[in-house]
């Protein structure tokens, strides 16, 4: 380019183009303003665009941030802590506590019948009578330690476990009435918040497991398989992340159809003092 | 080029419009002159139809939530299948090096943990400093509440890095509850079920 500006001939050319342009474009302005044609000068509305534009991309959220209700325990909301009947079945108080070894499952009532049933370890974790020492729902298989938590921990077995308990006939009923199908989450001091949210996910509302037709609505007479993740044999975390919530009918054309509850009101609880 | 215009015809016999006649002559001229002296007019229309397009769907997607959440190194939001909306309340951020109020830093935390000094005491989970200045922000919203006829929530929402231990998770929400917090919410990145595995799972 510097070349060519020294170059007298093409300089030459390149000042006859330019007077040579500007004539035209007199030209043609004078010919439109006899004619009645303005032409539309659209540069500013472009700069105008152009700023706008990088603003509102600059300042557009593509994700969407939501909130999660919990109660903590120490101040209970009208919806986790209605006081039951006396008359009533009583219904287990389902806490769910997170260990870096896995899953405990705790009825707050002492309910003998649930700890038969859910308090021990799951047939994947060797089965027999609940203990203490062992988590109901141990950590996955073939998932190394040095993994973070989140990973380790099965919850694809949680949600199979909670629709068991939830539909169970003796306190199927009982869950329904109001404040009652609350989950409480108890975690070890160094459990990560990640991994407490997502068993609050997965404990809220019941599933139409993935490549099933959808269950029905949920009762104490449900077949409980048609709820449960891998036929309740083999529930993998693949099934659990790829079903939608099971749906309730639509009642109107235009209105969005409601999910099942499972559990939908988490409660936090304190965690144990270290060592104990 | 005018007596030709006038007496200009369409191939079928109807008569022309002499003013669209000489648009078009001037265009076919002007096509040809740019064709030979190599000179050429950028066409915008499609870049502007564009723009406009773009900047309607962006106009109409901007909105701003009563909180801001912004991300970065020390504040990773964890994703949940909530799709309850944020409301407006008091946010106390738990990254992995403060604990905030709004935007205001209350106490450091260090090596995943609250320093004990900053607590009330060695095994009591209140934070005394957050306590006071939550107390105040609390009592400034109760005021605002009353003076606009609204209900008072004592609505405070969380926003919380997705590894901070459990420990401070409940020292905070221990402190906030004594300090009058009735309502607790986590805000949460939303997604939806079923949308199969994420990274890092």
């Amino acid at each position: 380019m510097t070349e060519q500006n020294q170059d007298p001939i093409v300089e030459d050319n390149h000042g006859a183009f330019l007077a040579r342009r500007a004539e035209k474009r007199r030209g043609r302005a004078h010919r439109a303003r006899h004619e009645g044609e303005t032409p539309l000068n659209l540069v500013a509305m472009i700069d105008m665009m152009t700023t706008i534009m990088f603003f509102l991309i600059s300042s557009a959220v593509l994700s969407e941030v939501g909130t999660l209700d919990v109660t903590s325990a120490k101040a209970p909301s009208a919806a986790a802590g209605a006081p039951s009947d006396d008359n009533a079945v009583k219904v287990p108080k389902v806490t769910v506590y997170i260990s870096k070894d896995g899953f405990r499952l705790l009825d707050q009532t002492n309910n003998p019948d649930f700890a038969a049933k859910f308090s021990g370890p799951i047939e994947r974790c060797g089965g027999g009578a609940a203990d203490a020492g062992k988590a109901t729902i141990c950590a996955r298989d073939g998932v190394a330690e040095s993994e973070p938590l989140v990973s380790r921990l099965d919850y694809a077995s949680l949600y199979n476990q909670l629709v068991k308990i939830r539909l169970e006939p003796a306190w199927f009923e009982g869950f329904g009435k109001d404040g009652n199908n609350v989950v409480t989450i108890g975690a070890d001091q160094e459990v990560p918040f990640e991994a407490i949210v997502k068993a609050i996910d997965t404990a809220r509302f019941f599933l139409a497991p993935d490549g099933k037709s959808e269950p029905g609505a949920p009762s104490a007479s449900s077949d409980v398989t048609g709820f449960l993740l891998g036929d309740g044999k083999a529930p993998t975390l693949e099934a659990l992340e790829k079903s939608k919530y099971a749906l309730k009918p639509a009642e109107g054309e235009k209105k969005k159809r409601e999910r099942y509850d499972l559990f939908p009101f988490p409660s936090l609880v304190a965690p144990r003092p270290a060592g104990g | 080029m005018a007596e030709n215009i006038e007496n200009l015809a369409s191939d079928n016999g109807d008569f022309l419009d002499p003013y669209v006649v000489k648009k078009k002559e001037r265009r076919r001229q002007k096509a040809i002159t740019e064709r030979i002296e190599g000179e050429f007019e950028l066409n915008l229309n499609a870049m502007i139809d564009m723009m406009t397009v773009l900047v309607t769907f962006l106009i109409k997607n901007f909105q701003s939530d009563p909180i801001s959440v912004e991300e970065n190194n020390d504040l990773r939001i964890v994703h949940s299948t909530s799709d309850l909306a944020i409301k407006d309340s008091v946010a106390i951020s738990i990254t992995k090096k403060s604990v905030m109020l709004q935007d205001e830093q209350i106490v450091p935390i260090v090596e995943g943990a609250i320093d004990p000094s900053n607590l009330q005491s060695a095994e009591s989970s209140i934070i005394p400093l957050l306590q006071q200045k939550l107390q105040e922000r609390l009592e400034q919203n109760s005021m605002w509440a009353k003076q606009l006829g609204r209900p008072d929530e004592r609505l405070a929402t969380f926003i919380v890095d997705k590894d901070t231990p459990y420990k401070i998770l409940i020292q905070v929400m221990t402190t906030a509850s004594t300090a009058g917090v009735q309502n607790v919410k986590f805000a949460a990145m939303k997604r939806a079920q079923g949308s199969g595995i994420r990274k890092g799972q």
